[in-house]
């Protein structure tokens, strides 16, 4: 290797991390957003595993200075499931045409969580909680998750604060599980 | 609403460790980072943005850069480019002027076409129905103009634009110019003259003198004042003149013909009538035949001069660009031609990006709408 491919190369972390140290650190940040965008934690398994498939894929794609790994990461989570839920918006309803009984599940949004939050979260609908575990779980800024969401900082903010309104309220006893 | 959080942070779910197991096998397979060319490696990756910003300016030097260099190629020498020019303004004169014309212009004469007859040959022997014309212009000392054919009849027309310093001396020189005409046998056919201040101010005359007579009245007629333009036409009409006298003839002999049968014997009274009618068409045409030839006669006889005096000075031609003026000139006009052409393709493609535009924007709108709808329904 002569000594501009070595400068090269040791420029290389700055702009294109091992995907392997971004996998791992931030496993649990997709699979917590998963989690609570479909509510459903083997699918959200799956999801993850489908969610990091394509960031292999794509990794040669990847250009740290257009967002971090995190926000990165996160927009291939949603789009893989958001092409679930269009797949299960189609097969629901296909079953409901066959006269077919719903599958319910029961979502576990984490350990130690109330059971009141739990209800809570599982009655808040999927757009809610996704901006809950960005701004919450994952502290992603007010401007990587509005980019995330193809939404205003402002609109972000709004639906955050809305979204956790309407936790608290569901949690302070109005809710009826 | 802070103990909400703290306790959604507290119970932040952690991928079980199958799945944890998964995905670092997945990332066990990462693939090589992707290598630059050696050629690239010590360029910046450039975004879009970063692209356009060097590219605008790089195509605008281009352009000006091009527009400069064709300038250059197109401007040419001084000394070609006056060539060019008198060629352009011989070629354009001779196109101008109609057949069986020869042009003179300026303090020098040009050289008439191989294929025209020349001032001297057009004198001496002009060709039958052939008109010949010489225009000088730009102030001048007074020259003989163009002598007529006394042993032919020709049609012969001058025309003179004359400056003078000032309104007293306009003045005078109308008066004289019109004494003189008379003085020479001819007469004054029209006169306008009109003035403002006495600085300013022009005259018109239009005089007729005998033909014989034309070069000493063009002469001193330019001794009035300084000569900014001259033009002499001289138009052959002697064929017109023998077409009139042959039909003369020819009619005076067919009348001749008619009064001789008419004073024959035995002639029928409704063949006598008939031949006196024919007769009486025969004079007649033989009558305006002669007018006609009279006419002819009369108007070659007599050359007509018309006179423009006027107080205003003549304005030089303005001197050839210098070189770096002509290429700036150039590359203006070729800078000019591109813009117009990046114009034009802007406004024929710019409807289309409007609209490709306008299409993946509501795409992208729709998309993410549909997706939220499906997030909220979820």
């Amino acid at each position: 290797m002569n000594a501009v491919a070595e400068s090269w190369a040791a420029s290389m972390p700055r702009t294109a991390p091992a995907f392997a140290s971004v996998a791992e650190e931030h496993l649990d940040g997709v699979f917590a957003y998963l989690l609570y965008l479909t509510g459903d934690r083997s699918l959200a398994e799956d999801l993850t595993g489908e969610t990091f498939e394509r960031a292999l894929r794509r990794w040669r794609r990847f250009d740290p200075r257009r967002g971090t790994a995190k926000t990165w990461l996160c927009q291939l989570a949603r789009s893989a499931a958001l092409d679930h839920f269009r797949a299960e918006r189609r097969r629901r309803h296909r079953e409901e045409a066959a006269g077919v009984e719903r599958e319910e599940t029961e979502p576990v949004f984490g350990e130690g969580l109330s059971a009141q939050l739990e209800a809570a979260l599982r009655r808040l609908s999927a757009g809610e909680r996704e901006v809950i575990v960005l701004r919450v779980l994952l502290d992603l800024d007010d401007a990587a998750a509005a980019q995330l969401l193809g939404i205003s900082k402002t609109a972000c903010s709004t639906r955050l604060s809305r979204g956790l309104a309407k936790l608290e309220a569901l949690v302070g006893g109005e809710i009826r599980v | 609403m802070s103990e909400l959080v703290l306790e959604l942070k507290r119970a932040r779910p952690a991928a079980p460790a199958a799945l944890r197991e998964r995905v670092a096998e997945l990332a066990a397979r990462e693939p090589e980072p992707p290598r630059r060319p050696w050629w690239l490696v010590s360029l910046p990756r450039l975004r879009a943005r970063r692209v356009a910003l060097v590219l605008v300016p790089a195509c605008l030097a281009v352009a000006v850069l091009g527009a400069l260099a064709g300038g250059l190629a197109t401007s040419g020498s001084s000394d070609s480019t006056k060539n060019a020019a008198a060629a352009e303004r011989l070629k354009d004169r001779v196109l101008r002027s109609p057949p069986g014309t020869v042009a003179n212009s300026g303090n020098r004469p040009i050289p008439a076409p191989a294929n025209r007859n020349s001032f001297e040959r057009a004198l001496g022997k002009s060709q039958s129905g052939k008109k010949l014309s010489a225009t000088r212009s730009g102030p001048e000392r007074a020259k003989a103009p163009l002598a007529p054919n006394t042993r032919r009849y020709q049609d012969y027309a001058a025309s003179m634009r004359i400056r003078l310093d000032d309104v007293d001396g306009l003045s005078g020189a109308t008066q004289r110019a019109m004494r003189l005409a008379r003085r020479l046998g001819g007469y004054v056919v029209a006169v306008q003259y009109g003035s403002e201040g006495s600085r300013k101010g022009d005259a018109y005359l239009t005089v007729r003198v005998p033909i014989a007579r034309v070069q000493t009245a063009v002469v001193r007629l330019s001794g009035l004042g300084t000569i900014l333009a001259q033009n002499v036409r001289i138009t052959d009409v002697q064929p017109q003149v023998d077409v009139l006298q042959r039909r003369i003839i020819r009619l005076t002999s067919d009348i001749e013909s008619i009064d001789a049968r008419l004073g024959a014997p035995g002639l029928s009274d409704a063949e006598r009538i008939r031949l006196q009618f024919q007769r009486e068409r025969l004079v007649t045409s033989r009558r305006q035949a002669i007018l006609s030839r009279r006419a002819t006669i009369n108007r070659a006889s007599f050359a007509t001069v018309s006179l423009e005096l006027t107080t205003q000075k003549h304005e030089e031609p303005a001197a050839p660009a210098g070189r770096f003026n002509r290429i700036i000139g150039h590359a203006g006009g070729i800078l000019a031609a591109e813009a117009a052409w990046t114009l034009l393709i802007l406004a024929v493609a710019l409807p289309f990006l409007v609209l490709l535009a306008l299409l993946l924007f509501g795409a992208r709108a729709a998309r993410r709408f549909a997706d939220r709808r499906l997030l909220e329904s979820s």
